[in-house]
């Protein structure tokens, strides 16, 4: 079966009107739905001024993409260090003025030799890896750490969103059908079924490419018998679903667009769906292809 | 398990999403977690519609506990017969085993035998129902065989010798859009092997 995804470009202005809708959905999160969407909104303006300068045929992606390697090394992906570092202070000001509590290291964190030039791929890796940063002032907790974390790692997105958009048409879907995306090799942020037909697709959570996966499979791990994988709902929305893998406890949660009339913006829908996370924690579960 | 904030904080995805709401601050209306909440869980499973010789991938979701119910049935977008689609009858296979959440009394899960001139049947078990089966092929192939048949010139007149038929015409044989095309293989294999020339399939849309 040969299955060709391409995602649709939101653009800043899909943004806002994303933003809008899961505000009126989701009133009571109101506040972090708009700090997130202006997030987004940032990256959707870098996304038209990034390159990528990886180059894949589609024969090239066909071998790699059989031999279970994803089309790019995202170690290795050139990152613009001047777009990146002004992106991560500007998500940093958005975090600080539109989050309650403020980000307290804002001054700081511009000062981070991590973002300089030089130590950007190394920071980069870090943050792609889940490894603590190395950050040389005295933060007040490993928790502000990784919040720093957080933020760089919304800045690298952009340039390897524009990579995905390059090279989502040379992807097989019947030739990969693995629990980590395609193009960077992430884990999924989310999943949905999609509206047409109930196709499930996962869709990265660095570069945001959504590629096909088998439904009554579990796509983490090798298990892969019939039965491994279930899945929860909390009431009577079965449209938001915690698909778990009983083997080896890995969870994504996947929204069912097939009663729905628009498409499910995921990183919104990641917020929106936050008490299914809760529930699957206390399921102990954890998020597919996290580190614990 | 209690779940605190720095828990979440840990099992929070790698982006700003929902770390954010864990640590900047935010109400958590969603997280405060003071109703009990209700949890449905359930299991998809792979299967094959029976009703019709196409053969559409079907989902078939059932809570999850040893007598789990079915609660929905899909079709299976993974199948490249029906990609996702089932027509009316295949959504509602469920009815098969359960009707409005009962067991369906109507579905036969034993063999049942009428005997000649009975107007009721019976229960018998699978090893009584073969036997029985196959003494009525071994009597009527039997009783039915045709060992040789009349030699014909090319116009079709008899020229007054013999040729071998090996061949009974009493028992036809009528397949299953339940086989696979290995079954089917079998099954035809079978019934040529008892000489049954009337090989059927009940294909039919």
């Amino acid at each position: 079966m040969s299955i060709v995804i391409e995602s649709e470009e939101l653009g800043v202005q899909g943004v806002r009107r994303a933003v809008k809708r899961y505000v009126e959905m989701y009133p009571e999160m109101t506040d972090v739905i708009e700090m997130y969407g202006a997030i987004m909104e940032l990256q959707q303006e870098t996304l038209g001024k990034v390159t990528c300068d990886v180059s894949l045929d589609a024969k090239m992606a066909e071998a790699k993409l059989s031999e279970g390697t994803p089309l790019i090394d995202p170690y290795e992906l050139d990152i613009d260090a001047e777009r990146f570092r002004a992106l991560v202070f500007d998500i940093a000001r958005i975090v600080d003025e539109k989050s309650p509590e403020g980000f307290p290291h804002r001054v700081e964190i511009e000062k981070w030799e991590g973002l300089e030039p030089g130590n950007v791929p190394v920071t980069r890796d870090l943050v792609i890896a889940g490894e603590e940063l190395e950050i040389g002032v005295a933060w007040e907790s490993s928790e502000d750490i990784k919040l720093v974390s957080n933020i760089t790692w919304e800045a690298l997105a952009p340039s390897y969103m524009k990579c995905g958009r390059m090279h989502e048409s040379l992807i097989e879907q019947s030739l990969w059908q693995r629990g980590a995306c395609p193009v960077c090799g992430t884990r999924p942020l989310m999943g949905v079924f999609r509206k047409e037909d109930g196709l499930w697709l996962l869709e990265c959570a660095l570069c945001h490419t959504r590629w096909n996966v088998q439904r009554a499979r579990c796509p983490f791990c090798d298990e892969g018998e019939q039965g491994s994988l279930e899945y929860l709902y909390v009431g009577d929305d079965r449209s938001h679903r915690v698909q778990y893998c009983s083997a080896c406890r890995s969870y994504v949660k996947t929204v069912d667009m097939r009663d729905s009339d628009l498409d499910a913006v995921l990183p919104l829908e990641d917020i929106a769906t936050i008490r299914l996370d809760k529930v699957a924690a206390k399921e102990g579960l954890r998020p597919a292809g996290s580190r614990l | 398990m209690e779940l605190t904030r720095r828990d979440f904080i840990k099992l929070s995805g790698a982006g700003l999403g929902t770390a954010a709401i864990a640590k900047l601050g935010f109400t958590m209306p969603a997280l405060a977690g003071t109703e009990p909440l209700r949890i449905t869980k359930a299991k998809e499973t792979n299967g094959v519609c029976s009703f019709c010789a196409v053969g559409c991938g079907t989902l078939v979701s059932n809570e999850t506990g040893e007598h789990g119910q079915i609660v929905n049935v899909e079709g299976n977008p993974d199948c490249a017969i029906n990609f996702g689609t089932l027509c009316s009858k295949g959504a509602a296979i469920s009815q098969k085993t359960y009707i409005d959440g009962k067991p369906n009394k109507e579905r036969l899960t034993k063999p049942l035998y009428r005997a000649p001139n009975s107007s009721s049947w019976k229960e018998i078990s699978w090893d009584e129902a073969i036997d029985k089966i196959a003494n009525r092929i071994k009597e009527t192939r039997d009783a039915n065989w045709i060992a040789e048949d009349d030699a014909l010139d090319a116009a079709g007149n008899p020229t007054g010798g013999k040729v071998p038929a090996l061949r009974t015409e009493a028992i036809g044989a009528l397949g299953s859009a339940e086989l696979s095309n290995e079954g089917s293989y079998l099954y035809q294999k079978f019934m040529r092997s008892l000489g049954v020339v009337y090989i059927e399939h009940h294909a039919r849309l």
